[in-house]
C-alpha cells in the first residue's frame, strides 16, 4: 500500500472517530497539505450523511408486521401440528391425533369428481364419514388402514390395496380396487380418520386448498437415507422429483449420489415455504414422503428434503 | 425497561414485548432493506419477513450474541436472497411515478416532493451500493445505515474489529469511487481547478 493509500484509509476510518491518537495526528498533518485528501474527507462525510437519511417506512408497515406476527401465533394455537399450508394432507397422519374428513357433496372440487356423490351417499349410509384415500406411499396405506379400523371399528368401508392404487392416485375417475363393493371410488389425495374434533377445522381448511399431486406409488424411487439420519427425527420429509437445474437449496447437503440428493434444513415456516416454492418453480414435483425410517416430530429442529433428478 | 428485559419477555411469547422490539428496530431494518433493494415495496416486504422470522425463532434465540446482531444477520440474509432472486428473474424497475401513486400518503410523512427525492436518493444509493462487492456493501449498510457499532459489526459478520475497521475504510473508498463515476450525489470541484458547483 502506498503512502497515499494509507492516508486515504485513515480518512475513511476517521469519519467514525475510530482512529488512535497517533493516527489522528498523522492524518491532521497530512490533511493540512493534501487537497485531494481534504476533498476525500468531505466526500466521505457527505456519503455518510446521505446513507443516514432516515427513510420513513410506509405508515402501514408496523401494522403489517404485527399482524403477521399475531397470525403466526394464532396458527400455532389452532393447528399445533399443522405444517406449511401447501402440505399434502398425508403428513397430518403422522401426528398423534387423526383428522375427521367429512365428505360433503359439492364442496371439494375436482378431487371427488367421480366419487363425490356416491361417496357421500355411502358414507351417510354407513353412518361413518370416512372415505378411503389412495395413499402415495406404501407405508401410508398401512397407517391409514389401521387408523380407520381403530377409529371406526367396522368394515363398512374397505381398505384399499396399496398396490392397486397406482392408477387411482393419478386418475380420480378410476375405481378403487377394493374387495368390497362398498368401497367408493378413491379420491386421489384425501385421507381419513377418526374424530378429533379440535382438528376438524384444519381438515376443512385443507380441503379448501389445492391438493398437490400425489406421487404415483409405482414411480416412487427406493431411497435409503444416509446413516446419520436413520432413526432420527425430522419435522417433515419432502420428496422433490423432476429434471433440470436445481435452485440454491441451502441447508446442509447430507448425501448425493445417483441423482438423489438429501438435504437437511432448518424447521421454520419461512425456510420450508421458500425452499419448496423455489424447488417447484424449478419444475420439480413436491410431495410428502414419510416412509423412510424417520420419526416425524413437528418440534424437531430440522426437516429433510430429498431431491431426485433426471 | 432495558432491551434485555424486553427480549426475555418476547422470548416467552409476549406479543407486546415483541412489538416493543419491532418499534425499536423497524426503521433501521427498513433502511437497510431499502438501500439494499432500492425499492420501497421490496424493502417493506423484506422488513416484514425479517420480523416474522425473528418472531418465529425468538424462543430459540440464545442471547449469545446481541439482539441487534441477530436481527441484522437475518436482515442481511434476506437482502442477499432477495438480490439473488431478482437477478434470476430480471424485472424492470417500477417508475418513480407509479411507486408514489400506489402508496397512500399519511399525514406526518414527507411531502410528495421529498418522498420522490428520498426514494430517488434511495435508488441512487442502492444502485451505487450494487456496484461494489458484496462484502463492501454489507459492511457499509451495517455501519452507516443500520448504525451498528464496530463491535456489533464484528459479531454480525464474525470477523475481528481490526478487520471491520480496514474493510469499512476500503468499502467507503470503493463506494465513493462509484458515486463519483455515476455523478449526481457528491459535490465535485471541476478538475481544472476553477470553482464549479457539482450537482448535489
Amino acid at each position: 500500500m502506498s503512502d497515499h493509500e494509507y492516508f486515504e484509509q485513515l480518512c475513511a476510518a476517521g469519519i467514525d472517530g475510530a482512529l488512535t491518537a497517533a493516527e489522528r495526528e498523522k492524518l491532521e498533518a497530512h490533511l493540512a497539505e493534501c487537497p485531494a485528501c481534504a476533498a476525500l474527507e468531505r466526500d466521505l462525510r457527505a456519503m455518510q450523511a446521505l446513507l443516514a437519511v432516515p427513510d420513513e417506512p410506509p405508515a402501514a408497515l408496523h401494522e403489517r408486521i404485527m399482524e403477521s406476527a399475531r397470525q403466526q401465533t394464532r396458527l400455532r394455537v389452532v393447528q399445533p401440528e399443522k405444517p406449511a399450508r401447501r402440505l399434502p394432507v398425508f403428513t397430518m397422519l403422522a401426528a398423534a391425533a387423526v383428522v375427521v374428513l367429512v365428505v360433503l357433496g359439492g364442496g371439494v372440487g375436482q378431487m371427488f369428481n367421480m366419487g363425490a356423490g356416491q361417496a357421500a351417499g355411502e358414507a351417510a349410509a354407513a353412518g361413518d364419514s370416512a372415505a378411503m384415500a389412495a395413499p402415495a406411499a406404501g407405508g401410508m396405506a398401512e397407517q391409514i388402514e389401521r387408523a380407520a379400523e381403530a377409529a371406526s371399528g367396522e368394515t363398512g368401508m374397505r381398505a384399499l390395496d396399496a398396490g392397486g392404487t397406482t392408477d387411482a392416485a393419478k386418475d380420480t375417475g378410476a375405481s378403487a380396487q377394493a374387495e368390497g363393493e362398498t368401497a367408493a371410488e378413491a379420491p386421489a389425495d384425501m385421507s381419513v380418520a377418526a374424530a378429533a374434533p379440535a382438528q376438524v377445522q384444519s381438515a376443512e381448511e385443507q380441503k379448501a386448498q389445492d391438493a398437490p399431486s400425489a406421487v404415483p406409488f409405482a414411480a416412487m424411487p427406493a431411497i435409503r437415507l444416509p446413516d446419520s439420519l436413520q432413526g432420527t427425527s425430522a419435522a417433515h420429509c419432502y420428496l422433490a422429483q423432476g429434471a433440470g437445474e436445481l435452485p440454491d437449496i441451502g441447508g446442509e447437503l447430507l448425501m448425493q449420489e445417483d441423482g438423489v440428493a438429501v438435504f437437511s434444513l432448518t424447521n421454520s415456516m419461512g425456510v420450508i415455504e421458500d425452499t419448496l416454492r423455489a424447488v417447484e418453480e424449478a419444475g420439480y414435483d413436491v410431495s410428502a414422503y414419510d416412509d423412510v425410517g424417520l420419526t416425524i416430530d413437528s418440534k424437531a429442529e430440522k426437516w429433510i428434503l430429498i431431491v431426485v433428478s433426471g | 425497561m432495558d432491551e434485555k428485559h424486553i427480549l426475555a419477555k418476547a422470548r416467552r411469547g409476549e406479543t407486546d414485548a415483541f412489538e416493543e422490539l419491532v418499534r425499536l428496530y423497524e426503521k433501521r431494518v427498513y433502511a437497510v432493506a431499502l438501500r439494499s433493494s432500492g425499492s420501497p415495496e421490496d424493502a417493506a416486504d423484506i422488513t416484514q419477513e425479517v420480523f416474522l422470522r425473528a418472531w418465529r425463532s425468538i424462543e430459540g434465540f440464545r442471547g449469545d450474541s446481541g439482539f441487534a446482531t441477530w436481527l441484522f444477520r437475518i436482515t442481511m440474509n434476506l437482502c442477499v436472497d432477495h438480490a439473488r432472486r431478482r437477478q434470476a428473474q430480471p424485472q424492470t424497475q417500477p417508475l418513480a411515478a407509479d411507486d408514489e401513486a400506489e402508496r397512500p400518503i399519511p399525514d406526518s410523512a414527507p411531502t410528495p416532493e421529498e418522498q420522490l427525492e428520498n426514494s430517488e436518493l434511495g435508488r441512487e444509493l442502492a444502485a451505487a451500493l450494487g456496484e461494489v462487492s458484496g462484502e463492501h456493501r454489507q459492511i457499509v449498510l451495517l455501519r452507516d445505515v443500520a448504525g451498528l457499532s464496530y463491535t456489533e459489526i464484528a459479531e454480525t459478520l464474525e470477523i475481528n474489529e481490526g478487520t471491520v475497521k480496514s474493510r469499512l475504510s476500503r468499502a467507503r473508498l470503493a463506494l465513493r469511487t462509484v458515486l463519483l463515476r455515476r455523478g449526481n450525489l457528491l459535490q465535485r470541484p471541476a478538475s481544472n481547478g476553477t470553482k464549479g458547483g457539482g450537482q448535489a
